[in-house]
């Protein structure tokens, strides 16, 4: 894909404003990108502005939103949406991936890696990481989900954590082919597992999943 | 647990003590208005009956300090001091050597009944069963000595007898009941202390994780990767972090809050939106404990801004709050666009869910969101901790084949009392207690219905009037007083104890009025043991029933003080621990970076590191062990990109397994010079355990 003429404006959703002044750096070291500025919630954002191609959303903001919900309320003002974790349970990974966020990265990536992820994101490519594939490939959901065999092969080894490179390496194909099956497996996720409707429907999938302490009887 | 209110059963067992020694005080006392003897027996034959039966006063006197075993053994004395007279008696009576003026048996001796209640509490029931047998030979040889062979003496034993086995009866399922409460509130305590402990762990937990995630984890990050610009913002933020590390201990539940601290919060998120505010005047001094204030002032005020976003312009708003000693309730409603709560986008639910679960996180919040066409209405509410979960003592339950037993006692008795006696009025007097027992109903031991009780107040009260029908010569000819007597207990038990009072007095009065118009001999303990019987199981009751009240409020207070102590405690210690960790794993590297050491290549990687292994914690599972903890940090510093993934947290792994992956991976780990390291616990059912990969290879644990 061609990158775009005028310089793509990418803003920040993070609470914190330390991560801002690392992640705003970078983002204006890309070629081709330019930090518009941070805001501290997704309401700021679509209030205050200012627009943005490309928001890079954290993941788990303190206003007690919803990731997803934030994701699609920045599809729905037209941005495309990068979101960035600190590692936190994958549960609510698991939630960003079935929107339609380009992809999820960790914040303590290589900071070249971070910064190509959001070029990328830019130019409207979706973002495969370890993150997403290890969430989406221990999904209990998922797994009677109707993928080949190679793609679950595909999902698997990203999730161990090899990059598309290796992927086709180790599978004899080209990397065309595992981005194809990176593409349909994302679709089917998207379409096969919705976002949780609410933040109860996303807590309780967290009990499931047991990342979170089974609240007892008082 | 220090400091815990007596079991229930001590309470129960001290209390049958002490009433034991008032009812043979009460005796004592008496004894010349109920048999006016001219016929005095000699003081050498009384002091020694009258210092025997002196240890139940004694008793009752100690009770009140007495531990179980101590009460058990009073009692017992108390047995002893009664039946070692009675026992004499017997004996001197059987061997022909009584006294020559000794006539009779003292009636003080025959109330066998005390020394009966005294081994059901000293031996338990099997004990009083041989109390009573002895007892109930014993007189009856002390009689045939004393040569009296009337119907009072009589009569005397067999309602004796009869009162003895619904006692033994009524102790014994008492005291079952008690120590089926102890093990309820046992139980209560046990539970409420391991919840208490659940929810403090979690509240350090997530006071941990919005440290580590909010502070900690973001000035790694820009330590690791900021620009050397920025160092004094790195040391600002470094300091910051050392001070909350340091924070954490202090406990914010300790200094509780004025209620007005919160109203003034109220006021200020009121005013910030444009709510009217209601609070009323002369609010209580009360003070709330710090995460309850934190939680209301923040559920409303969330509240408040909810509304203003989602109610639509022109809707009115107002918070109103109410306060009493004992918990605070505050209504943030409006009158704008409402929503259905059970179809509503995730924007607005997402807001009602955090403020129910702001409120839930608080020992005794409770939150309730309902919304409609005709607007919003939140209710935030925290009170003081109470037992509720404490339930009452049911001795009811406790009664099993007692029943029959007491039921079948009374009745054929009272008949053996009516055929010896033999006369019509007897036959009336047996009719009158008997429907007085039908009528009150056994099947549900609740207490009786008014129309039921009203028709056994009649009959047993009625049952005073029948000496006017025919003048009796004596206690024994009078026996269905005694009999009616009973009916009115059996109400009083049965959960009306004022009523049969009342009934006793009105009975008493009657049969005092009668007394008065028909003048018989032992006129005054025909009126006087009927009185006793039934107003002592009426007042009995009646401290039963306070008893059981003061028993569950006094666990209602213990319960939620050991709540609060337990969850406390462990919050306490939990955070104290993670803040020690923290210290461990990060106090240094903070320390230079607060004071604005230089960022080389080596701090940055230490940030690097550092912030990999807290990340680790929540990510990486059961993977952030050592050795692998270790090595991820040596690993960081070379500049691997280390990721730990735990993809089965629900699956169980052994701990020797765990082991073994464990150092398989760091194995793999040791050897990656640069790029990227994920070592994985694969979710389950793959045909592997754990993966390690890097950028070259990729191996599998398969056990």
């Amino acid at each position: 894909m061609d990158v775009a003429v005028s310089a793509a404006r990418v803003a920040i959703v993070d609470d914190h404003e330390v991560v801002a002044l690392a992640l705003g750096a970078l983002i204006d070291a890309q070629p081709g990108l330019e930090y518009a500025g941070r805001r501290a919630t997704v309401t700021e954002l679509l209030a205050r502005g200012p627009r943005a191609d490309l928001v890079v959303l954290d993941l788990n903001l303190r206003d007690d939103t919803q990731p997803a919900e934030n994701v699609a309320r920045l599809t729905a003002w037209g941005a495309g949406v990068l979101v960035v974790t600190s590692g936190e349970n994958p549960y609510l990974v698991r939630d960003v991936s079935r929107s339609d966020a380009l992809g999820i990265v960790r914040k303590s990536a290589p900071v070249d890696e971070i910064g190509e992820a959001i070029a990328r994101a830019a130019r409207g490519e979706p973002i495969i990481t370890t993150e997403w594939a290890a969430a989406v490939d221990a999904d209990a959901d998922f797994a009677s989900a109707p993928l080949t065999d190679r793609e679950r092969e595909v999902l698997a080894l990203y999730a161990s954590g090899l990059g598309a490179k290796a992927v086709a390496r180790r599978l004899h194909v080209s990397e065309n082919t595992v981005d194809d099956h990176i593409r349909r497996i994302r679709l089917v996720y998207q379409r096969l597992c919705r976002p949780a409707n609410t933040k109860v429907e996303l807590y309780q999938r967290g009990v499931e999943d047991g990342y979170l302490p089974v609240p007892t009887q008082r | 647990m220090s400091a815990r209110a007596p079991s229930t059963e001590l309470r129960v067992a001290r209390l049958l003590t002490i009433a034991g020694g008032v009812v043979t005080l009460v005796i004592i006392v008496s004894r010349r208005a109920v048999v006016p003897d001219p016929r005095a027996l000699p003081w050498s034959y009384t002091a020694p009956v009258l210092a025997g039966l002196l240890l139940a006063v004694l008793a009752a006197a100690r009770a009140p300090w007495a531990g179980r075993e101590e009460v058990r053994l009073l009692n017992r004395l108390a047995v002893v001091g009664h039946l070692a007279p009675l026992l004499a008696v017997a004996a001197g009576s059987a061997a022909g050597a009584l006294p020559r003026d000794v006539t009779r048996l003292p009636w003080t001796l025959s109330t066998i009944a005390l020394p009966v209640t005294g081994a059901a509490l000293g031996w338990g029931t099997t004990g009083s069963c041989a109390v009573l047998a002895v007892a109930v030979g014993t007189v009856r040889l002390g009689r045939l000595g004393t040569g009296q062979h009337d119907l009072t003496s009589t009569a005397n034993d067999v309602q004796a007898a009869a009162t003895s086995v619904v006692l033994i009866v009524l102790v014994a399922a008492l005291l079952a009941a008690a120590r089926d409460h102890d093990r309820a509130v046992a139980h209560a305590f046990t539970a409420a202390e391991r919840t208490a402990t659940e929810r403090a762990v979690r509240a350090a937990h997530r006071r941990t994780q919005a440290l580590v995630h909010d502070e900690v984890l973001a000035t790694l990050f820009l330590a690791a990767h900021g620009a050397p610009a920025l160092r004094d913002q790195i040391a600002a933020k470094a300091a910051r972090c050392r001070r909350l590390i340091r924070e954490m201990t202090a406990t914010p539940g300790s200094v509780p809050v004025p209620l007005s601290d919160l109203v003034e919060r109220l006021r200020h998120s009121a005013e910030e939106v444009g709510a009217e505010l209601l609070i009323p005047a002369g609010l209580p001094r009360l003070g709330l404990p710090a995460e309850a204030a934190t939680a209301l002032a923040g559920a409303a005020r969330q509240a408040l801004i909810n509304s203003r976003d989602h109610a639509g312009d022109g809707a009115r708003r107002r918070l109103a709050l109410r306060a009493g000693t004992d918990g605070v309730r505050i209504v943030v409603s409006d009158d704008g666009v409402g929503f259905d709560p059970h179809r509503v986008g995730p924007d607005r639910m997402g807001v009602s869910v955090s403020i129910l679960g702001r409120m839930s996180s608080i020992e005794g919040g409770d939150a309730d969101v309902s919304s409609g066409s005709g607007g919003t209405r939140v209710v935030l509410a925290w009170s003081r901790p109470e037992a509720e979960s404490v339930a009452a003592m049911r001795p009811a339950g406790h009664l099993g084949t007692g029943l029959p037993v007491i039921l079948a006692t009374v009745a054929l008795t009272q008949m053996v009392l009516c055929v010896l006696a033999g006369d019509w009025v007897s036959y009336i007097g047996l009719a009158a207690i008997l429907v007085g027992l039908v009528v009150m109903g056994w099947r549900r031991l609740e207490p009786p219905t008014p129309a039921r009780t009203a028709v056994v107040l009649l009959v047993s009260v009625g049952a005073s009037v029948l000496p006017l029908l025919r003048t009796p010569h004596g206690y024994g000819e009078a026996w269905y007083l005694t009999g009616a007597a009973f009916v009115l207990a059996g109400l009083a038990t049965r959960g009306r104890p004022l009523t049969a009072l009342a009934g006793t007095v009105l009975a008493t009065a009657v049969g005092g009025a009668c007394v008065v118009l028909r003048p018989h001999p032992e006129a005054a303990a025909t009126l006087v043991r009927p009185a006793t019987t039934a107003a002592i199981a009426s007042l009995y009751t009646l401290a039963i029933q306070r008893m059981q009240r003061s028993t569950t409020a006094v666990r209602g207070r213990e319960l939620a003080s050991l709540r609060e102590r337990a969850w406390a405690r462990t919050r306490d210690e939990e955070l104290r621990r993670r803040s020690r960790f923290l210290d461990d794993v990060i106090g240094r590297t903070l320390d230079l970076l607060a004071a604005g050491a230089e960022l080389d290549a080596d701090l940055r990687g230490d940030c690097v590191a550092l912030e990999g292994r807290l990340r680790d914690l929540y990510r990486g599972g059961r993977l952030a062990r050592q050795p692998l903890v270790d090595a991820a940090m040596a690993a960081r510093r070379r500049g691997v990109d280390v990721v730990f993934l735990d993809d089965a947290p629900g699956h169980h792994l052994a701990e020797d397994t765990l082991d073994a992956i464990a150092h398989w991976m760091r194995g793999h780990m040791d050897r990656v010079g640069s790029g990227r390291f994920t070592g994985r616990i694969l979710p389950p059912g793959r045909d592997a355990l754990a993966s390690a990969v890097t950028s070259e290879e990729s191996t599998l644990f398969r056990g």
